[in-house]
């Protein structure tokens, strides 16, 4: 009987105080925003579909968002592909050397980002080390400077993010058990046959996470692109961020942000799907590599 | 008649006058009375409100204490406000343009003008602004002024005399502009010799998409024109006059120009909140700000990062060292005989029209 | 076997790669360093060394009591959402039903999309209904929910990647479900609760929209006495100040890993 209770309490116990939070800080407000978002003209006039009507009037707003999405997309490869190697030699580490660079890598990331976009500024300007390098191989012309343009905002994005997905594909690497890895070298494996047939399915799920949760904020960012991305560099988070600090429309702000988060619903829900069928391939592979020849 | 003046008359004009000494420095605003009351002020950071020495300044002459709080744009002062600062914020620093939006949503309480000491001297553009009343009741004391103009580089440019400058075809990805939608939209009505107030939008639209194609920067903060204009990716484009003085006070020489055509100039104004706590230590604080002693000090021995401004008060403006004076560019700006756009007064549904369209052109 | 060994080893080319990788990673770091003794006001080149940064900072700048209160308050959150994000995760893997694990998926997807500069209104609005208002408490939770999602996405990634087997292996020996959890299945995510707990410290201290609006009237945060500069724009002493948190936190890394912390509590893979 006390088995019961204890198993029965578990569920509120496991999940309530993250429910609670969540519930209190997000969903209501959320709740909230929708209801702006039908309110144009303040919270004591009748609801109206004016903000969503501004939103579709012009296809200005969804090309923009086409853009952002594009922007975005680019950016979270581009993470996940310089993420991968670091990642997976951490992952091979002992905890002894892996543990202070895991630590390590987060240090950049406590001088806040308004910082590191000024630094990434310089890194982008003219007269920087990288830019010097770049015109000695004839990639630019001298004085010249990536800022102010879609490629400086997709930069800073990509930099930001790398913490995170470096952990994230590590924490899925780790799947990867060394025997595995030994017993199909030793039939004859190759390094890439390896990658691509052992380490790459079995690290996929971590992949799709951390797509998901580098892609997903990217869609609302905005003080990247305000600060580097230039007149043609703007991303609808701009837009939004606008409506709050300089337009005082919030509805049209909430409106947006609610077509933004359905979005980026739909998409993920889209890469939600891949993974079951990426973890039944690996599942797959592991049963094939695991039988004896 | 000696015995009129008896002991207790004598002791009752004594004590009146006692009494008259505290009263006569409680209406100069000033008055170590106010000893444990905490004035909570609602501004820009940096910008005259922090500055540590008349901060210092203040609190001797009061006894009071200061708690800066600092929003980040205009519409999040409203934002401040609305949500939870009413009865816990005195004092707020709005833009002219402000001033009747928060009047109207009875976010601020009306001023008694008897009892500011240097609304006489204000300079009558700003203390007659209509913008800054409402129902016939003064609701902000105007403090310090400046223009949104031309500035350019004098080592790579010759001094421009007007607008069109900007649009110059010659200076594609040199400039930088200020993202704000009426000073977008009163600047290019300008530039068109449209009124700056109400122009045709149409051709507003079409000038100012054809600006953006000179544009390599939309600037939000002094520091993204610095880095920019520092570093040379941009030599030209608008610039509010603090900043200006700012730069050539670092050694950075740039042009600061008043064109022809007209100028942009704004206010930033004292309100005081509605159901402030510290109602009388308020309207001390305004004194103070307002009080040619304050800018004195506050111009001329400034603390580090602080941003000047020009002051309303003439009386200040006269009080200060020429160089002080000549460095915020105060003359010029005073004796301006062109066309002065006055940032401030645009019916809401209209500003709301230009925002809308702004926003279309930078998307587009 | 020459095999087996070549499979295993981290070869001198693996090192090589990931230390170009944490130089990429540092490069901007290495930046603020080099500018924070620049003599230039706007934080760009050319070099000119100076050390009037430091003694900005030290003496007048106001940035180290809003740094203190970061740090405290980041590590509060990190920790609050380490532990309650892997419960979440726990109960997400084990026993969440279908419409449960949806409803907790999107409110976590919710906190990461929307816009925290419109969220946060959203949150200052609701706080003020409840009668909270703006306060550290409500900041707490604010950044709370924010980082909540970090840790319940890796922490779950890696449970639905353990082995099954261990599990049935200690039930069918008797073990509680409980016990169970304890000494098998933690130990073996306790790599991804430390990273989830190092995110959610990093992504709670930058958060400056949170701060903006839930901070009491008068606190300042690091991230808000930074943004808040923006009609100036940039103070040149935040180099300085950047460099010297970097300093810190590298003396408190190299005493840990003094202090033998390097292996313990972290078995899986060391």
């Amino acid at each position: 009987m006390g088995r019961r209770l204890i198993s029965a309490m578990t569920t509120p116990v496991l999940l309530l105080p993250a429910a609670g939070v969540l519930a209190l800080m997000v969903i209501i407000p959320l709740a909230v925003l929708v209801w702006f978002s039908f309110a144009p003209d303040g919270p004591a006039a009748p609801l109206s579909f004016d903000s969503y009507a501004r939103l579709f009037g012009t296809g200005l707003y969804l090309h923009l968002a086409l853009k952002t999405l594009i922007t975005a997309g680019a950016a979270s490869l581009v993470t996940a592909a310089l993420a991968w190697s670091p990642a997976w030699v951490l992952s091979r580490l002992p905890g002894r050397a892996r543990n202070p660079i895991l630590l390590a890598i987060i240090i950049p990331y406590l001088t806040s980002y308004l910082l590191l976009i000024y630094s990434i500024f310089v890194v982008l300007g003219p007269g920087s080390p990288v830019m010097e390098f770049l015109r000695l191989l004839g990639l630019a012309k001298p004085g010249a400077s990536i800022l102010y343009s879609q490629p400086a905002t997709l930069v800073m994005l990509v930099y930001e993010n790398l913490p995170l997905m470096i952990f994230v594909l590590f924490s899925g690497m780790q799947r990867v058990d060394a025997n595995f890895l030994a017993a199909a070298a030793s039939l004859g494996a190759s390094r890439w046959h390896r990658l691509r047939h052992i380490v790459f399915p079995l690290a996929s799920p971590s992949l799709a996470s951390g797509l998901i949760m580098v892609f997903v904020p990217m869609g609302g960012a905005f003080v990247e692109s305000a600060i580097l991305g230039g007149p043609h560099g703007l991303l609808l988070g701009n837009v939004i961020a606008d409506q709050m600090t300089r337009a005082d429309d919030p509805s049209f702000g909430s409106a947006l942000s609610i077509l933004l988060l359905l979005g980026m619903l739909a998409i993920t829900g889209v890469v939600g799907g891949l993974r079951p069928a990426l973890e039944w391939l690996s599942a797959e592979r592991k049963a094939r590599h695991a039988t004896p020849a | 008649m000696a015995s009129k003046i008896n002991r207790r008359s004598f002791a009752r004009i004594l004590g009146a006058g006692l009494l008259a000494v505290p009263t006569i420095a409680r209406s100069q605003g000033t008055s170590p009375s106010f000893k444990g009351q905490t004035l909570v002020v609602a501004s820009w950071q940096n910008y005259g409100a922090d500055d540590a020495g008349t901060l210092k300044q203040f609190e001797q002459l009061t006894g009071a204490t200061v708690k800066n709080v600092y929003f980040t744009s205009e519409d999040d002062l409203l934002v401040m406000l609305r949500q939870g600062g009413i009865g816990k914020i005195d004092v707020v620093l709005p833009n002219l343009e402000y001033v009747q939006p928060a009047a109207v949503e009875s976010l601020l309480q009306p001023i008694d003008t008897s009892r500011i000491k240097a609304w006489d001297t204000l300079e009558p553009r700003f203390r007659n602004d209509p913008s800054i009343r409402q129902d016939g009741k003064v609701y902000a004391v105007p403090w310090v002024q400046g223009a949104t103009s031309l500035a350019v580089n004098p080592d790579v440019h010759p001094t421009p005399t007007s607008w069109s400058v900007l649009w110059d075809p010659a200076n594609k990805g040199k400039v930088a502009f200020f993202d704000d939608p009426s000073t977008a939209v009163m600047t290019a009505a300008l530039y068109l010799g449209e009124d700056p107030q109400n122009p045709d939008l149409e051709k507003v639209r079409a000038a100012l998409l054809a600006l953006k194609a000179n544009v390599k920067l939309f600037w939000s903060s002094g520091d993204d024109w610095n880095k920019a204009y520092t570093t040379g990716e941009i030599t030209m484009g608008n610039l509010w006059s603090g900043l200006a003085g700012t730069l050539r006070a670092n050694g950075h020489q740039v042009n600061f120009i008043l064109p022809d055509d007209g100028t942009v100039v704004w206010g930033d104004t004292w309100a005081i909140v509605k159901n402030a706590p510290h109602l009388d230590l308020a309207y001390a604080w305004v004194n103070w700000l307002t009080s040619k002693e304050y800018f004195v000090e506050w111009i001329t021995k400034p603390g580090p990062n602080q941003e000047l401004a020009v002051p309303v008060n003439i009386a200040a403006i006269d009080a200060l060292p020429k160089s002080a004076a000549d460095s915020l560019l105060a003359g010029p700006l005073i004796e301006y005989k062109g066309k002065v756009a006055l940032q401030t007064g645009i019916p809401p549904k209209q500003l709301k029209k230009w925002t809308q369209m702004w926003e279309e052109v930078k998307a587009s | 076997m020459p095999r087996l060994r070549d499979a295993e080893a981290i070869s001198p080319g693996m090192v090589a790669v990931l230390a170009v990788s944490l130089a990429i990673l540092f490069v901007p770091l290495f930046i603020i360093i080099l500018l924070s003794f620049n003599i230039s006001p706007y934080g760009t080149l050319p070099f000119q060394g100076t050390l009037k940064w430091y003694g900005a900072l030290f003496r007048n700048s106001g940035l180290l009591a809003p740094t203190w209160l970061s740090l405290q308050l980041s590590f509060v959150v990190a920790i609050s959402a380490g532990v309650f994000g892997t419960t979440a995760a726990v109960w997400l893997e084990k026993r969440a039903t279908r419409l449960g694990a949806t409803i907790l998926k999107v409110a976590l997807l919710s906190a990461i999309t929307v816009p925290w500069l419109i969220l946060g209104l959203a949150m200052l609005l609701v706080m003020n209904a409840i009668g909270l208002g703006r306060g550290l408490f409500s900041m707490y939770l604010g950044l709370l929910a924010t980082t909540l999602p970090y840790v319940v996405f890796i922490v779950a990634a890696r449970l639905r990647a353990l082995d099954p087997d261990l599990d049935h292996a200690a039930r069918s020996l008797g073990a509680s479900a409980f016990v169970t959890f304890i000494r098998v299945s933690a130990p073996l995510i306790l790599p991804a609760i430390l990273s989830g707990t190092l995110i959610s410290f990093m992504v709670s201290f930058n958060n400056f929209l949170i701060q903006y609006f839930l901070a009491p009237f008068g606190v300042q945060t690091l991230p808000l006495k930074i943004y808040t500069l923006i009609r100036v724009g940039y103070l040149p002493d935040l180099n300085a100040l950047a460099t010297v948190i970097v300093a810190a936190t590298c003396v408190i890394i190299l005493l840990l890993h003094r202090l033998g912390l390097r292996n313990s509590g972290l078995p899986g893979g060391g």
